[in-house]
C-alpha cells in the first residue's frame, strides 16, 4: 500500500508532465465583456472549439469537442442553445461558474464571446 | 430597413377627393397616412445624431399615437407602422377617412396606398438586369437563399418560387431576453412553412428583400420583376422576438433581432442543402457592429468560408450608419460579399455605409418590392441593395454554373460602373453593379482545356537522341496522338512527356531534356522551331496532334510504361492526359490468299514476229525475231490486264512496267493486231474477256535467248490486285 509520502512524491514527479499535456494549448480567450454581461444571470455565449488537425472526419472531430465541453460544463449552469456540424462553434446559455469552467478547458476550447445581435439593414 | 412606402405626389388637401370617392363606392379603401411630427419636418437618420434619431422616432411614436386615438371608435384597421418614418398604412372607411382629414393637427396628408413609384422598373434596368434577361439569363434553375425575417411564400410576386424553408430563433431567459418565432414555437423548424414571414414589426423586411433578388412580376400582373426573376427561393427566418425597450433601442419594443448564433445555423442549413440545391448565393441584408477594417475574427467567418469554398456566395448588406470607412458585421468578413447602397443616379446613397474594403455598390434608395399581406412597398437600406446583387450572382450562375465566387465577383468588380462617395469624408471609389456585363465576361470564360492521349507504338523516326535532333537517328520513336478540347482554339505553347521509366522529354530546349517533336499528323512536318525546338500551335477545339519522343537505343518504352502529356498554353492553362504503353500488337494474320483468277494457258508460237525491240521501251521491230506467245485465259469472268511479266528459265525478264528496268513485253489482240502497250510508258490496261486469248512479243537479244528447253513463265496481273500465271517450254 503506498503512503502518503510516496503519493506526494509521485504527485510532484509526474505534475510537470500533466501539465505539459494539459497545458500544452493557450489558455482560451475569454472576451472581457462577458463577465459584467453575465453578472449575477445568465448569457448567451459563442465557443470557438479546437479540433486539432482533423483531417479526417471534420464532424466527427467537431461533434467530439462539443460533446468534450458539454460534458466538463458544471450542470445547471449552463444551457446549449446550438450545435454545428460544420463550424467549430458552440453556442451555449452560460452564467459565471460556467464561464469560469470554459475558461479552464485549454484542450478544448480558444476563444468565448458574447453571442451578439444583428437587425435588419 | 431606413424608410417603407412613400407618397409619390402632394396633394392640396389632405385626401384626394378621388380617394374620398373611391372610399364612398368600395365602402374600405388602404391608405397611407402622413403624420405630421410636431417639432421639426422628418430628416433622414443618417444626418441626425443618436440622440437625434431616439427624438424623432419618439415624435413618430407620439404622432402615430394622437392620430390612431382620433380614430378610435370608426372603423379602421391598423396594416403597418414605421418606426423611422412618420408613415402609417390603414385600412379604413368613409368615416375613419374623414376623421383623418380632419385631423390637420396630426396628419399632414393621406394617399391611396399603392405602388406609386415602382421602383425595380428602374433599379433592375439600371444594373442591366433587362439585358441579361434578353440573352437569355434570368436566374432559372438556381436558387437563392434569403436569411432573413421570413417570406411571405404566397404572395403573388413570390408564388411558386419558395422551395426549401428554414427556421432558427431562439427562446432565451438570460441578458437579452428573446422569444422564438419559428412558426412551431421551437427554435427550429424545417420543411413547408418554417421560413414564413414573422409576425412583428419588422416582419416584412423578409418579403420585400426576396423580391428584389427574384420576385416574378408575371405571376403578379405587374409590369417588373426581381433581378432573378427565373430563381427559386430559399427562405432561412433566423429573427427572435425581442421585447426589452433596451434591447430593442432605438426601435421601438417588440421588436425582431437576429443571433448570431442563429444566423449561423442558418447558414449552415444552407451548406448542408448544398448538394440537393443549386444555391447560387445566400442573401443576408442584416448587420450589427461596425468595422473600420475586416473582421474575419467574427464567428460567421468559418461558415462564410464554408459556402465560399463550394461556390455559394454569401452577400452581406453594408450597413445603413452612413460610416464612409466602415461597414457593419458580417459584411465586414472579408470572404463576404459586402454591399453598399447608390441611388438610381450613382451617387453614394446617404445613408449607405462604404470603405475601402467593401465589395460592391448596387441600387438601394426608393426600391419597390412584395410586402407582406400581398402589398407593395418601397424601402431604403443597404438590405435593399444586398439582394440586388444576391439576383445577379443567381443570373451570372446560370451562365457560368462552375464559376466561382471569386471569379463571379471579380467579373463584376471589373465590369462595374465605378462610383466615387462623395458624402463628406467620403473617398472609395467602388463598382455598381452592371450584370449584363459581368454576363459577357463570365460567359466568354474559357472552357479548360483538356487532352486525351493515345499511345501509337514506335512507328516512325522524326526525332533523335540529343535534345536539338529534329530529326531521325535510326531508332523508331515513341509516337503518341493527343486530342484537344478547349471550347475553341487554344495556342499550345509547351510540350512536356514523363515517362514511369523516368525519361522527360519537352520542347524547352533550356531544360536539356530530350527533345520531343510535334506534328499535326504522323507524316506532317514538325511544327518545333528548328532552333530552339519551341512550339507556339494554335488548335482548334477538338484538333489532334501527334508528338514524337526519341528513344534511346530502343528501349526506353517498354509494355507497361505510363506516358504523361502535359500541354502548355499561351494563357498560362495546362492540361495533361496519361496513356500506357501497350504490348506491340501481334503480327497481322497473312492476308488471305487471293482468289485464284481461273487460268492463263500460255503457248510458245516460236520467233514468228518481230515487233519489240531489245531496249525497255522499244515498241518497234529491230531486225530479231520475238518470241512469240499466245496466253488464253479463263477466269470465269472478264478480267483488265494491268500488267504482263514473262520470266525465262535462262534468266530474262520481260514486262510491260517501264520502272523496273525490265525488256519490254509487247501485248496484242492478234500477232499482228496492234500493239495494246501505252506507247510513252508500256503499261497496259486491257481487259480480257473470259476465253479470250491475246498475244506477248518478247524481245530477243543476238537471236539466242529462247533456245529449246526454255521454260517461259507469263504472269498476268489484273485491275483487281490479282494475278494468274501460265508456263509453257520452248520445243
Amino acid at each position: 500500500m503506498l503512503s502518503a509520502r510516496t503519493l506526494s512524491l509521485l504527485a510532484v514527479l509526474l505534475l510537470p508532465a500533466v501539465a505539459a499535456m494539459c497545458h500544452a494549448a493557450e489558455a482560451p480567450v475569454i472576451d472581457p465583456a462577458l463577465p459584467s454581461l453575465i453578472g449575477e444571470g445568465r448569457a448567451r455565449v459563442l465557443v470557438d472549439l479546437r479540433v486539432g488537425d482533423a483531417r479526417g472526419d471534420v464532424g466527427q472531430a467537431i461533434a467530439h469537442a462539443q460533446d468534450a465541453v458539454v460534458s466538463r460544463l458544471p450542470q445547471s449552469h449552463a444551457t446549449v442553445v446550438r450545435r454545428y456540424a460544420s463550424v467549430p462553434l458552440l453556442a451555449l446559455e452560460i452564467d459565471a461558474t460556467a464561464l469560469r469552467a470554459l475558461g479552464a478547458m485549454t484542450d478544448v476550447v480558444v476563444r468565448v464571446r458574447p453571442d451578439t445581435t444583428t437587425r435588419p439593414q | 430597413m431606413r424608410s417603407s412606402p412613400t407618397p409619390a405626389h402632394s396633394a392640396t388637401s389632405v385626401v384626394p377627393s378621388g380617394l374620398r370617392e373611391r372610399a364612398s363606392r368600395e365602402g374600405r379603401v388602404r391608405v397611407i397616412a402622413e403624420l405630421r411630427l410636431p417639432s421639426h419636418g422628418h430628416v433622414g437618420e443618417g444626418g441626425l445624431s443618436r440622440a437625434g434619431v431616439t427624438v424623432q422616432r419618439a415624435d413618430i411614436a407620439g404622432a402615430r399615437r394622437h392620430a390612431l386615438a382620433r380614430l378610435a371608435g370608426r372603423h379602421h384597421r391598423v396594416i403597418h407602422q414605421f418606426d423611422t418614418i412618420p408613415l402609417v398604412a390603414l385600412e379604413v372607411d368613409v368615416d375613419a377617412l374623414a376623421e383623418l382629414e380632419a385631423s390637420t393637427f396630426w396628419i399632414a396628408r393621406v394617399v391611396e396606398d399603392k405602388l406609386h413609384v415602382p421602383s425595380l422598373p428602374d433599379s433592375v434596368p439600371l444594373i442591366g438586369g433587362t439585358r441579361a434577361w434578353s440573352r437569355g439569363f434570368d436566374g432559372t434553375g438556381i436558387v437563392v437563399a434569403i436569411v432573413d425575417t421570413g417570406i411571405e411564400a404566397g404572395h403573388p410576386f413570390l408564388a411558386g418560387k419558395v422551395v426549401e424553408e428554414a427556421c432558427y430563433s431562439t427562446t432565451t431567459t438570460g441578458a437579452s431576453p428573446s422569444t422564438t418565432v419559428c412558426p412551431n414555437r421551437t427554435d427550429e423548424q424545417l420543411g413547408p412553412g418554417a421560413g414564413a414571414a414573422c409576425e412583428l414589426p419588422g416582419c416584412w423586411h423578409g418579403t420585400h428583400v426576396a423580391g428584389i433578388a427574384a420576385g416574378n412580376g408575371a405571376g403578379a400582373g405587374v409590369g417588373f420583376s426581381g433581378v432573378a426573376k427565373g430563381a427559386a427561393i430559399m427562405s432561412v427566418q433566423v429573427f427572435s422576438r425581442f421585447a426589452s425597450a433596451t434591447d430593442c433601442a432605438p426601435q421601438s419594443a417588440p421588436c425582431v433581432m437576429a443571433w448570431t448564433s442563429d444566423v449561423i445555423a442558418g447558414l449552415e442549413r444552407v451548406y448542408a442543402l448544398r448538394a440537393v440545391r443549386n444555391i447560387a448565393a445566400v442573401n443576408m441584408s442584416l448587420g450589427g457592429e461596425t468595422f473600420t477594417t475586416t473582421c474575419d475574427g467574427a464567428a460567421h467567418k468559418p461558415i462564410i468560408d464554408n459556402l465560399r469554398s463550394v461556390g455559394i456566395a454569401t452577400v452581406v448588406a453594408a450597413g445603413n450608419n452612413a460610416a464612409t470607412n466602415a461597414v457593419s458585421s458580417p459584411a465586414c468578413v472579408s470572404s463576404a460579399v459586402s454591399v453598399g447602397a447608390t441611388t438610381k443616379t450613382d451617387t453614394v446613397a446617404s445613408f449607405s455605409n462604404a470603405a475601402p474594403f467593401l465589395s460592391l455598390f448596387a441600387p438601394g434608395d426608393s426600391i419597390g418590392s412584395s410586402f407582406v399581406g400581398g402589398g407593395w412597398a418601397i424601402a431604403s437600406g443597404t438590405s435593399m441593395a444586398a439582394p440586388h446583387v444576391t439576383g445577379a450572382w443567381a443570373v451570372l450562375k446560370q451562365a457560368a454554373p462552375s464559376a466561382t465566387v471569386t471569379q463571379i465577383l471579380s467579373a463584376l468588380q471589373a465590369t462595374g460602373v465605378p462610383v466615387t462617395d462623395a458624402r463628406s469624408g467620403g473617398t472609395v471609389t467602388r463598382p455598381r453593379i452592371a450584370v449584363d456585363q459581368a454576363l459577357a465576361l463570365v460567359a466568354a470564360a474559357p472552357v479548360p482545356p483538356s487532352l486525351s492521349l493515345t499511345y501509337n507504338g514506335k512507328v516512325r523516326d522524326r526525332v533523335g537522341q540529343d535534345n536539338v535532333a529534329l530529326g531521325a537517328d535510326g531508332v523508331l520513336d515513341a509516337t503518341l496522338t493527343a486530342t484537344l478540347t478547349a471550347g475553341g482554339t487554344r495556342t499550345v505553347t509547351g510540350l512536356q512527356l514523363r515517362s514511369s521509366t523516368g525519361g522527360t522529354w519537352e520542347t524547352d530546349v533550356v531544360s536539356q531534356h530530350w527533345v520531343l517533336g510535334m506534328a499535326a499528323t504522323m507524316d506532317g512536318l514538325l511544327l518545333n522551331d528548328p532552333r530552339t525546338i519551341a512550339v507556339n500551335v494554335p488548335l482548334a477545339d477538338g484538333a489532334s496532334f501527334a508528338v514524337f519522343a526519341a528513344d534511346y537505343e530502343n528501349w526506353l518504352f517498354p509494355s507497361g510504361t505510363t506516358l504523361t502529356l502535359t500541354a502548355t498554353f499561351s494563357d498560362g492553362a495546362s492540361a495533361s492526359a496519361t496513356t500506357t504503353v501497350s504490348a506491340p500488337p501481334a503480327p497481322a494474320p497473312p492476308p488471305p490468299p487471293t482468289p485464284a483468277p481461273g487460268t492463263l494457258t500460255l503457248v510458245y508460237n516460236g520467233k514468228a514476229r518481230d515487233r519489240v525491240g531489245q531496249d525497255n521501251i522499244a515498241l518497234g521491230g529491230d531486225g530479231v525475231l520475238d518470241g512469240t506467245l499466245t496466253a488464253t485465259l479463263n477466269t470465269g469472268g472478264g478480267r483488265t490486264v494491268t500488267g504482263l511479266q514473262l520470266l525465262s528459265s535462262t534468266g530474262g525478264t520481260w514486262e510491260t512496267d517501264l520502272v523496273s528496268q525490265h525488256w519490254v513485253l509487247g501485248m496484242a489482240t492478234t500477232l499482228d493486231g496492234p500493239l495494246l502497250n501505252d506507247p510513252r510508258t508500256t503499261a497496259l490496261n486491257v481487259p480480257v474477256a473470259d476465253g479470250g486469248s491475246f498475244v506477248v512479243f518478247a524481245a530477243d537479244y543476238d537471236n539466242w535467248l529462247f533456245p529449246p528447253g526454255t521454260t517461259l513463265t507469263l504472269t498476268a496481273t489484273f485491275a483487281d490486285g490479282s494475278s494468274v500465271s501460265g508456263v509453257a517450254t520452248v520445243p
